[in-house]
């Protein structure tokens, strides 16, 4: 009796060409696997829940539209996370300007200093928007996401080498500012002898 | 040239798993002796736990696709629909402030020179004030022509 070992088919692929074949409902299976991972990403992006949410649904929307011509050189992933990247940035653009019009008001980290506060989910925002957005982009989707150099580089369309420089300096610049919440080296140092 | 300098940008990759392996091996080796670019792997391990494990917590929403897509499609049709309506909207009032501003605005007299350059060119000048008629005949005197169209040889 001959054993065939069957073909690992990726269920993206499966789903990809089920809705080109028609099967319009085979987005909500897309929907389902990729939804979280992508509003984690947006979360860490624009440091705001609701806006995360449309940023997330803008994306289905967008991706929804263009598979038709999505030519599957690149991972169904990697493909939204790029649309969701270049959403994410339009918005930082928007978000920006909108900040510059509100010269006046008190920022939201003043405030908390103010009030003598510590959170990590403020602090991590807080130290990601002060990365420069190149060093943001590849740290989030290489913590948040797990994602290779190789995926990284397919999403931002640059090139795995400068995915590892610029995740060199963002995690530098990353310590630094999450020092506080880091163990110190004395107990970094007895964890490793412990293994 | 210090080794640590030149192993710490690789130390990042190495955490990652992605440096190829005659560079992971070099790495190791200089691992098993240097005790600074050992914590400096430990410290950023502890960030990637730090980030991975924190996140994790955050709760996500559940987004909800419709069955068929129809909606979907039906409000991206609108959404497009009426972001191009309001861009034609806005171009249309543009040009109608423009074209009354330019309707409404007072056009300056023609200087006698000016005159001169385009008489004869243009069917529908403005007729020729009293007060400017010397000024224009000796202009045009002197580019040789008259004002009743005739040429003016005198100076041939």
């Amino acid at each position: 009796m001959i054993h065939r070992r069957a073909k690992q088919v990726d269920p993206d692929e499966q789903l990809v060409r089920r809705i080109r074949d028609g099967d319009a409902g085979a987005f909500s299976a897309i929907v389902d696997r990729h939804g979280a991972g992508l509003y984690r990403v947006a979360l860490a992006m624009c440091g705001n829940g609701a806006d995360a949410e449309v940023l997330v649904q803008d994306s289905f929307v967008a991706a929804f539209e263009g598979v038709a011509a999505f030519a599957g050189k690149a991972m169904l992933r990697t493909w939204l996370t790029r649309i969701l990247m270049n959403l994410a940035a339009q918005h930082r653009r928007r978000e920006n300007v909108r900040k510059a019009a509100r010269l006046g008001a008190v920022s939201e980290p003043a405030a908390r200093q103010a009030e003598g506060g510590k959170d990590f989910e403020i602090d991590f925002h807080e130290a990601l928007n002060s990365l420069e957005e190149p060093f943001r982009e590849v740290v989030v989707l290489r913590e948040l996401m797990g994602m290779s150099y190789d995926e990284i580089g397919e999403a931002l369309q640059i090139a795995a080498g400068t995915v590892e420089s610029r995740l060199f300096r963002g995690r530098q610049k990353l310590k630094e500012l999450l020092a506080d919440y880091l163990p110190p080296d004395d107990v970094l140092r007895s964890r490793r002898s412990e293994q | 040239m210090n080794d640590c300098a030149k192993y710490l940008r690789r130390i990042s990759a190495f955490h990652d798993g992605e440096l190829p392996p005659d560079a992971e091996r070099e790495l190791r080796e200089h691992l098993a002796g240097c005790e600074s670019c050992r914590l400096e792997l430990e410290r950023l391990a502890a960030l990637s736990e730090l980030i991975r494990s924190k996140t994790s917590e955050w709760s996500t929403p559940a987004f909800r696709w419709p069955a068929d897509g129809r909606a979907v499609r039906r409000n991206v049709i609108i959404r497009f629909a009426v972001k191009w309506s309001a861009a034609a909207a806005a171009i249309l009032v543009v040009c109608l402030v423009r074209l009354v501003l330019l309707n409404g605005a007072e056009t300056e007299p023609l200087q006698a020179w000016e005159r001169v350059a385009v008489l004869g060119r243009s069917a529908i000048m403005p007729p020729i004030a009293q007060a400017d008629r010397g000024e224009l005949e000796t202009a045009m005197l002197l580019v040789g022509d008259t004002l009743n169209g005739e040429e003016n040889s005198s100076y041939e």
